[in-house]
C-alpha cells in the first residue's frame, strides 16, 4: 500500500516538476542546473532499524547542487551513517556534490573525494545511492546519470561492486 | 408490567446474542494456524474454522502441543488483552519450560505471531506469563514487543510463480568476494567470502539433488580478476553465457553498529525486476522464518552483478557477520547447510511452487 501510495506521489511530483536547465547541452558544466519545483518526496533507510522515512522539500527555481548538498545534510543532521571513514567519521559528515552538470546525454552528480571511503568495509552506499537515484528521477532532466569522483576511475563503489556510472532514471523494468 | 420487562429484556439478550453471533462471523474469518516444522523447517498452515480470534489462538496452542511438540499440554494462555494495536497473551508459567530450548521457543514464538499477523491486524504482540510481562527470554528479545507487521516487501510479494515446464533450471550460484576481495569481518576474524563459499557449497548440493544444473562462479578462495569491475563483471558473464535461468549472489553484511542484524535481499532495478522481486522475497523469508531472523525489506540494488545479468538475479546478505545472533546463524558448518537449506526453500518455493 505504501508502495502504490508512494508510486502516486511520484508520478503526482513529475507532473509538477519542471526543470529549468540552463543550456543543458554536452559538456556543459558552466551553466547551474536550476529546478523549478513545487515538491520534492526524499526518503532514507536507517541501516539498523531498516525503516525507511519520506519528507518532502520545496523548491523554487533552485540550483539542483544546492538541493542535493542540502539533502546530505538534512541526512546527516537526521543521523543517518551509512559507514564511517578510517578515522571512524561518518562519511556524510564530509561528504559534499562538488558539481552537477550535464555531458552529452548524461547527468553528472561530481563528488568531493570522500565519497571514496565507500569503499572501505562494512560501509552501505547502496542506500545512499538508492535514495539518490529516487530524487534524480522525480528531476527529469535526464534519463541516466552518474557518480564522478576527481581520480577515481572505477565504475563501482564498494567491495560488493555498486554501479556508480550510467545509472538508469525512472520507470523500472517490470 | 414485570413479566414485560423480563420478556423485553430476554427478547433484547436473544437480538443481541445473534447480533453479535452474525457480526463475529461476519468480521472474522481465520486464514489458517500457522506453524514451522521442526524436522522440515518449512512453514505449514492448518485450515481453522474457528469463529473467533480467540478460538484460533486457543486451537494454535492445542495444535502446538498435540501435533508439533512445541510445549507441555499444560501450557495455556490466561488471557488475551487489547491495548490499541497491542495485543497481550498472558500465559501460565509452563511457558517457562521453553526457555530449555532457544530453537522449539523460536519456533513457538514465530508461529504464534505468523498466526496473529495473518489473522489481525495488531502491530506487536506482548507476552506475559502470570501477567508479568517477559522481556527478555534466552535469545529471544521482548522488551519492545514482537513486530507482527507484514513487512511491505511480503505485502507487495506477487503470486508464486512457478516453472514447472523447466524442472532442471540452470542457476549460478556466486559466493561473494574471494581472493583479494572480502567486505564484512566477524568479531573473531572468520571473513565474509569463506562463509558465503561454504553457505554457497552446501546450496549447491541441495539444488543438485533437486535436479538443478548448478554452475560456481568460484569453488575456491580465489578472485576471477585482480579488477574489482571485471572481478564482477566476469561472475555475470558466467550466467549470461550459460543461459542462467536464475543467479544467486550470496553475501553477508557487517556494519559498525553491531546490534544491527537481519538478512536482506536485492534484486535488479532494469531487468526482471519483478520475478526477481518475487525470489528475493522467498529467500528473504524462508531464511527469516527458518533461521528465526530478523527480516530486512527486500530492496532495487545496482550491483554490477544484478544489473549485467540477464535472468533473474538477487543477491541476498545472509545477515550481518558482526551481530553476534545473526553470525551464531552461520558461524559453523552445521549452521551454514541449514542457512544453505533454508536459501534452497526459498528458491524452491519460488521456481517449483511448493
Amino acid at each position: 500500500m505504501l508502495l502504490k501510495t508512494r508510486k502516486i506521489v511520484n508520478i503526482y511530483l513529475l507532473v509538477l516538476i519542471t526543470i529549468v536547465a540552463a543550456g543543458c547541452k554536452a559538456d556543459n558544466k558552466s551553466k547551474e542546473i536550476l529546478v523549478t519545483a513545487n515538491d520534492i518526496s526524499m526518503s532514507y533507510y536507517d541501516v539498523k532499524s531498516d525503516i525507511q522515512q519520506e519528507y518532502i522539500v520545496s523548491v523554487n527555481n533552485e540550483p539542483l547542487k544546492k538541493i542535493l548538498n542540502d539533502w546530505l545534510n538534512t541526512l546527516l543532521d537526521l543521523g543517518v551513517n551509512y559507514g564511517e571513514n578510517s578515522e571512524g567519521i561518518n562519511i556524510i559528515e564530509n561528504l559534499e556534490i562538488k558539481d552537477v552538470y550535464i555531458k552529452g546525454e548524461t547527468l553528472i552528480i561530481e563528488f568531493n573525494k570522500e565519497f571514496i571511503d565507500y569503499n572501505n568495509n562494512m560501509t552501505h552506499p547502496i542506500y545512499l545511492i538508492n535514495a539518490l537515484t529516487e530524487i534524480l528521477t522525480q528531476i527529469n532532466v535526464s534519463d541516466v546519470y552518474s557518480i564522478k569522483i576527481d581520480g577515481y576511475d572505477l565504475n563501482v563503489i564498494h567491495p560488493d561492486g555498486i554501479d556508480i556510472k550510467d545509472i538508469k532514471l525512472g520507470e523500472v523494468e517490470k | 408490567m414485570k413479566r414485560l420487562v423480563a420478556v423485553l429484556l430476554i427478547f433484547n439478550l436473544i437480538i443481541s446474542v445473534s447480533i453479535s453471533d452474525v457480526l463475529a462471523k461476519e468480521t472474522y474469518n481465520s486464514k489458517g494456524l500457522a506453524y514451522c516444522d521442526v524436522v522440515t523447517g518449512e512453514e505449514v498452515i492448518f485450515d481453522d474454522d474457528s469463529a473467533t480470534f480467540d478460538s484460533s489462538l486457543n486451537k494454535w496452542l492445542q495444535h502446538a502441543h498435540d501435533t508439533f511438540g512445541y510445549c507441555s499440554n499444560e501450557l495455556t494462555i490466561i488471557s488475551i488483552k487489547i491495548k490499541g494495536k497491542k495485543i497481550i497473551l498472558d500465559f501460565n508459567n509452563e511457558f517457562n519450560q521453553l526457555k530449555d530450548n532457544s530453537i522449539i521457543a523460536n519456533y513457538f514464538v514465530n508461529s504464534l505471531s505468523r498466526t496473529i499477523s495473518i489473522n489481525s491486524k495488531y502491530e506487536k504482540l506482548f507476552i506475559q506469563v502470570d501477567g508479568e510481562y517477559v522481556k527478555d527470554f534466552g535469545e529471544l528479545e521482548f522488551s519492545n514487543g514482537i513486530d507482527l507487521t507484514i513487512s511491505e516487501s511480503e505485502e507487495n510479494d506477487v503470486e508464486i510463480k512457478a516453472y514447472p515446464d523447466v524442472p532442471n533450471p540452470v542457476i549460478v550460484i556466486d559466493p561473494g568476494h574471494g581472493g583479494i576481495y572480502n567486505n564484512a569481518v566477524a568479531a573473531d576474524g572468520t571473513k565474509e567470502k569463506a562463509v558465503v563459499l561454504s553457505v554457497a557449497n552446501y546450496l549447491k548440493s541441495d539444488l543438485e539433488n533437486k535436479g538443478a544444473t548448478v554452475i560456481m562462479t568460484r569453488t575456491t578462495d580465489t578472485q576471477l580478476s585482480s579488477t574489482l569491475s571485471a572481478d564482477l563483471s566476469m561472475r555475470a558473464d558466467i550466467a549470461n553465457n550459460n543461459n542462467a535461468d536464475m543467479f544467486i549472489s550470496i553475501h553477508a553484511n557487517g556494519y559498525s553498529n553491531t546490534s544491527t542484524k537481519g538478512v536482506e535481499t536485492f534484486y535488479p532495478r532494469y531487468h526482471d525486476s519483478t520475478t526477481s522481486k518475487s525470489l528475493a522475497n522467498h529467500i528473504s523469508q524462508s531464511i527469516s522464518t527458518r533461521q528465526s531472523m530478523t527480516l530486512r525489506t527486500t530492496k532495487i540494488g545496482d550491483y554490477a552483478v544484478l544489473n549485467e545479468t540477464e535472468m533473474i538475479a538477487v543477491l541476498t546478505e545472509i545477515g550481518f557477520m558482526t551481530n553476534a545472533y545473526d553470525y551464531s546463524k552461520m558461524d559453523s558448518a552445521s549452521d551454514r547447510d541449514a542457512m544453505a537449506y533454508s536459501i534452497y526453500l526459498g528458491i524452491r518455493k519460488f521456481w517449483w511452487g511448493y
